[in-house]
């Protein structure tokens, strides 16, 4: 059996603020042309950032500083929403399973 | 047209390929892929990148998988500079979701070797790496299926040939 090392895994805050404030604003985003399939970045609560272009958007991402450990980067599609969803629940769980 | 993988063969029998000195053993009807990791900041290709080898598995179901020892030994990466974008459970572990770019280093046409003058060619993982645990999975880095979805890919398989090539979409 090889050597298993362990982690302790922390998604910071500012990540599970920034993705609430995805999820909480998804419906919109959505129904909005000029948001709607692209990619947004938010700083905490707050939408900071638009493009279509992932690796464009991740430039602009780091020429302002923006932190990683508070922030998201996140396209405005339903299967990202229901991705994001499982990771936000899965940061809430008490371990070791949810009970249905 | 970007050619990720140009005709990449995938022999009927095991085989070993030495990667920087190492000895990496090969299943029988795996598919490399020769890739590099960077920090998700580093969106521009860097030539002198050195490669390791991944399988390239549609069964699996993350953008990118290995251990930390992977991430240390062969991409370079130390687990602490990495943020974590998120966490899943699997396999009654938590998995971090690690922020990275993929970079992968096309093939020589029909061969296993990577292209030596190719520049790499960058894919998006959007909702980060899998970074396991040091252990028996995976035994070697994968790239997975939402890889190919995610930027738009299209792997073709050619079972008669026993060769594998992935490009960006459009018509064959």
């Amino acid at each position: 059996m090889a050597e298993v090392t362990t982690h302790e895994i922390v998604v910071p805050v500012g990540v599970v603020r920034s993705r609430s404030a995805f999820l909480r604003d998804f419906a919109a985003l959505f129904a909005d042309r000029k948001t709607k399939g692209k990619y947004v970045c938010y700083h905490e609560d707050q939408l900071v950032a638009i493009n279509e272009d992932y690796f464009a958007l991740l430039r602009e991402f780091y020429a302002r500083n923006i932190p990683e450990n508070a922030s998201l980067v996140v396209q405005v599609t339903p299967e990202a929403e229901r991705d994001e969803r499982a990771f936000f629940e899965e940061a809430e769980l008490p371990e070791p399973c949810r009970s249905s | 047209m970007p050619l990720f993988l140009n005709r990449m063969p995938f022999p009927a029998t095991a085989s070993e390929i030495v990667v920087r000195g190492e000895r990496v053993r090969l299943h029988a009807d795996q598919i490399i892929i020769w890739v590099s990791l960077t920090l998700r900041g580093i969106t521009n290709p860097n030539p002198s990148t050195s490669p390791f080898l991944a399988i390239l598995d549609t069964g699996h179901n993350h953008s990118f998988s290995l251990s930390e020892r992977h991430l240390t030994d062969r991409a370079g990466l130390r687990l602490d500079r990495m943020e974590t974008r998120a966490a899943i459970r699997e396999r009654n572990q938590r998995i971090a979701l690690r922020l990275a770019t993929i970079w992968v280093h096309p093939n020589a046409n029909g061969k296993r070797e990577p292209l030596a003058e190719g520049l790499p060619l960058p894919l998006k993982a959007k909702v980060g790496i899998a970074v396991y645990p040091s252990g028996d999975f995976p035994r070697l880095p994968i790239l997975g299926l939402r890889a190919i979805a995610e930027n738009d890919l299209m792997l073709k398989v050619d079972g008669a040939r026993r060769e594998a090539t992935l490009r960006t979409g459009g018509r064959w």
